[in-house]
């Protein structure tokens, strides 16, 4: 550091604080330098300031009282009365209209909102809203929202919610998907997958199976063809409701087919506006080329799929004994798979030549079903045949133990769920419910002041979690620690953060993790979950980055051509 | 994805970048659909709704209002001032900024803070805009972690200067941006920009990552001396000119005072077209408002003493 530099700067704290030491402003140039990185001409406004003021006392002024806030989870426990009020809301509809008011235009929405949006228990309750703060942005239909500084507002009997210009609308979750329509140009199986709405595609037949199932209203039985088609990227099952008369290894092209999901699995719907003809293509993969091309990887797998063969080692294997809702007794058999990608379960109805202590066994499965488990898929074996020992291993022995396959955040948070996996970024987000929770004995929901949503006043049972948000800058997901994986990082137990807790409040606990987390890099494993309410990360194990600032500084120069 | 509209039930990205860029801002997008969040696109053509900041706690005050205590503060990181709020409608963290407030009062230490906040810009009526950041979420930092910071913000900036001077060439489509490779989080924000921003010069921001960079490794010696603009800091007797520039402001500010203050970028452009980086411009206004001459009429507008 050029010397007359600081001494320039010493010079210009002097001419304003004129009774300082002028050894300690620079001093104080110095320490801000060494360890804060900052020089001179960006520290020295504080710099002056400290001197500037050191002679004073400062009386740091008394807190404003400032009003209460009323948060609840459902609109049964407002009373007419009430302001400042929180609630977490789903909003139904948002109308915008202009209204004059006391003579003077305003813009102002109204609609419908509904209490209890995760549908945590009972009803949902809807009430009429009024927006008088043009909260447009952040009310769309569909979304969930935090609304704080809201008001209730009693008319004839009937309440409803009044949203102020000074209340704050948070956006928990955005509205629902955008609908896309059918072009005639056919698109990729694996795109039309991941859309909602209408597509167009060209696939060959890979199943054709003709079903009968009975309506749910009980007036009788519908015919129904539910099938497969495959295209080089990837494969779909369909349902078709009316007639669909091509056989297995057609190539065809299937106009205008909403898209729908069972379970995480989209599915064709071939309806009467559903174009099917016979498409001709020389060059298109034939029937066999695309069975393989159907195997699919674990962590490609989606809760719903049918019809599935994949290939991997069998890691744990057990027989498990339960007695069905019939009273009779059953075996059932499962364990955890794993493969190149990733690992999940998968569970078998018929005993198949699997022994635990042969293990690793490697396995192909074909025809398979898949459901979920917890958020991880499992893979479901119908009948014996469905399996085939495979007599050399397809890879080298995947240590299951630490086999976390790396994936980056915007592939799982647009993937399905998926198990054993890894991936970084930065903690943007320590929640502040983090730490201490009380969980309902009967259904495990976390309780709101000593009360379950369902089950009312409980005796909760003590629990722990770390609730994050990890985001690398383009997109970000909920992490979660359980209380396992929260002790293990914390390197605490339950018992001692309870402790930690009750001496220092939740607000100490969390300001604590904020200053450990809050901008790190981290790298967190476990497996991710994918549901309508988005991606959720639950992390077993979380460690945060030891790469020096100056080592990360090189990489950065290296990876974009910068010159040192 | 990302930055832009979302799949459904993410939240939206928060985006790393220096105070400079998002400082010289001035493009507000509404979002496409109605209900969509609020962006500002950067000259580099990042779509900011959540931001990642860094930097030196300038400023920290309370101030009561009509709806309870609301506060503002500034923080200073190697490229400029970031200004942010707090809202008397946040009062889950007035706890933790009213001990950030007592911290600041106190004076005994120098407060690095980290912070995660949302885009407020705030458009004047003559359309001038203002970018302020809605505090969210914070921490104190030490050193190394604003170093790490400091290193995060470098690469996203790089990012999007390395993608910028690729699009800059191109016919201004969507389509052509994305052959060429340019990822989704910044196509539209570059169309946009390229559509609204007059001149765009990314040597300016970096410089910035430049200086980012050398605190990071720990090199402070390199900065001070580079100048973004002109003539100001290479010239004679640093009082002098001090002078000049404390007068400029003044007389800026008592000739174009409409009455409810002056915004804090006018008065920074007009030094910058007499040659005075924003560095020494805001250190003078800072020096002014110590005189006693200069002070805040309200967020973000200045007003002089003698002006009626």
């Amino acid at each position: 550091m050029a010397a007359d530099e600081i001494d320039d700067y010493v010079k210009r704290v002097l001419e304003q604080a004129k009774d300082a030491d002028p050894e300690k402003v620079r001093e104080e140039f110095e320490k801000y330098l060494k360890d804060f990185l900052l020089p001179p001409k960006d520290s020295f406004r504080s710099v002056l300031r400290r001197f500037e003021v050191s002679e004073e006392k400062v009386q740091s002024a008394a807190r404003t009282a400032y009003k209460e806030t009323k948060k609840v989870d459902r609109f049964a426990e407002l009373g007419s009365e009430d302001s400042n009020v929180t609630i977490d809301v789903k909003v139904v509809t948002y109308v915008s209209r202009i209204q004059t008011v006391r003579g003077e235009e305003k813009q102002i929405a109204f609609g419908w909102i509904e209490d209890t949006p995760y549908g945590e228990s009972g009803k949902s309750e809807r009430w009429d809203f009024k927006d008088w703060g043009e909260h447009a942005e952040n009310m769309a239909p569909g979304s969930v929202v935090r609304m704080e500084g809201v008001s209730v507002n009693e008319w004839k009997g009937k309440k409803s919610i009044n949203i102020n210009r000074s209340s704050r609308i948070v956006v928990l979750e955005e509205g629902g998907p955008a609908v896309s329509l059918a072009t005639s140009d056919p698109i990729t199986i694996e795109e039309a997958g991941k859309r909602d709405g209408f597509v167009t595609i060209v696939g060959r037949l890979m199943a054709v199976n003709a079903q009968t199932i009975s309506k749910k209203d009980g007036s009788g039985d519908l015919d129904i063809i539910k099938g497969k088609v495959a295209d080089a990227t990837g494969s779909i099952g369909f349902v078709s409701w009316s007639d669909f008369d091509h056989e297995v290894g057609t190539l065809i092209r299937i106009e205008g087919a909403s898209i729908r999901r069972f379970r995480d699995t989209p599915e064709l719907n071939i309806g009467d506006q559903t174009k099917v003809e016979v498409f001709h293509d020389s060059n298109f993969a034939d029937a066999v080329e695309l069975e393989s091309a159907s195997r699919l990887e674990i962590s490609k797998l989606t809760d719903g799929s049918r019809d599935v063969s994949v290939v991997a080692q069998i890691v744990e294997w057990a027989e498990r004994n339960f007695t069905n809702s019939d009273g009779e007794e059953k075996t059932l058999w499962g364990g955890e798979i794993i493969d190149p990608t990733g690992r999940c379960r998968m569970t078998a109805w018929e005993k198949v030549p699997i022994n635990a202590d042969d293990l690793p066994i490697y396995v192909s499965v074909s025809g398979v079903r898949v459901r979920a488990w917890q958020g991880t898929p499992d893979i479901t074996i119908d009948s014996a045949d469905q399996v085939e020992i495979l007599k050399s291993p397809p890879w080298d022995e995947i240590d299951a133990s630490n086999h976390w396959v790396t994936h980056d955040l915007a592939t799982l948070v647009n993937g399905s769920s998926v198990n054993g996996v890894e991936t970084s970024g930065c903690i943007v987000s320590v929640r502040s419910d983090s730490g201490i929770i009380h969980r309902c004995p009967e259904c495990r929901r976390v309780l709101r002041d000593h009360a379950c949503a369902d089950h009312g006043h409980v005796e909760g049972v003590k629990d722990m979690r770390l609730r994050l948000v990890i985001d690398n800058g383009a997109i970000s997901a909920s992490v979660l620690l359980n209380r396992a994986s929260s002790e293990s990082y914390l390197g605490k137990d339950m018992d001692q953060v309870t402790s930690q807790i009750d001496d220092f409040g939740t607000e100490v606990f969390v300001d604590g993790l904020r200053s450990e987390l809050l901008g790190k890099s981290v790298t967190a494993r476990g497996r991710c979950l994918v549901d309508e309410q988005g991606a959720m990360f639950l992390a077993s194990e979380l460690e945060t980055s030891e790469v020096a600032p100056a080592e990360g500084a090189k990489a950065v120069r290296a990876k974009w051509g910068v010159a040192i | 994805m990302g930055g832009g509209n979302l799949s459904r039930f993410t939240r939206q990205p928060a985006i790393r970048l220096f105070a400079r860029e998002y400082f010289e801002s001035d493009l507000i997008e509404q979002g496409s659909g109605e209900y969509d969040p609020t962006f500002v696109i950067t000259k580099l053509g990042a779509k900011v709704n959540r931001m990642m900041v860094a930097g030196l706690l300038e400023r920290m005050e309370r101030r009561d209002g009509d709806s309870g205590a609301n506060y503002r503060g500034s923080i200073r990181d190697p490229t400029g001032l970031h200004m942010f709020n707090v809202g008397s409608f946040q009062p889950e963290i007035h706890a933790q900024v009213e001990e950030l407030v007592a911290k600041f009062d106190q004076n005994e230490e120098p407060i690095l803070l980290l912070a995660i906040g949302k885009a407020s810009p705030y458009q004047t009526d003559d359309g001038g805009v203002f970018t302020g950041m809605r505090l969210e979420e914070f921490t104190m930092i030490n050193g190394e972690g604003y170093a790490n910071w400091l290193v995060e913000t470098a690469d996203a900036t790089l990012r999007r200067i390395d993608f910028f001077q690729k699009s800059r060439d191109l016919e201004s489509s969507a389509d052509v941006y994305r052959k060429v490779g340019i990822p989704d989080d910044l196509v539209s924000g570059l169309i946009t920009g390229r559509g609204h921003y007059s001149s765009i010069d990314p040597d300016v921001y970096m410089v910035g990552v430049l200086r980012a960079l050398d605190y990071s490794e720990g090199n402070l010696t390199t900065i001070s001396l580079q100048t973004e603009s002109s003539t100001d800091e290479s010239s004679d007797d640093s009082e002098s000119s001090s002078e000049q520039v404390k007068e400029w402001i003044s007389e800026y500010l008592l000739a174009n005072n409409p009455g409810d203050g002056v915004p804090y970028d006018s008065i920074m452009n007009d030094l910058a077209s007499k040659g005075i980086s924003r560095s020494v411009g805001e250190a003078t206004v800072d020096l002014l408002m110590d005189d006693g001459l200069v002070f805040e009429q309200s967020f973000g507008f200045l007003g002089h003493i003698d002006s009626n």
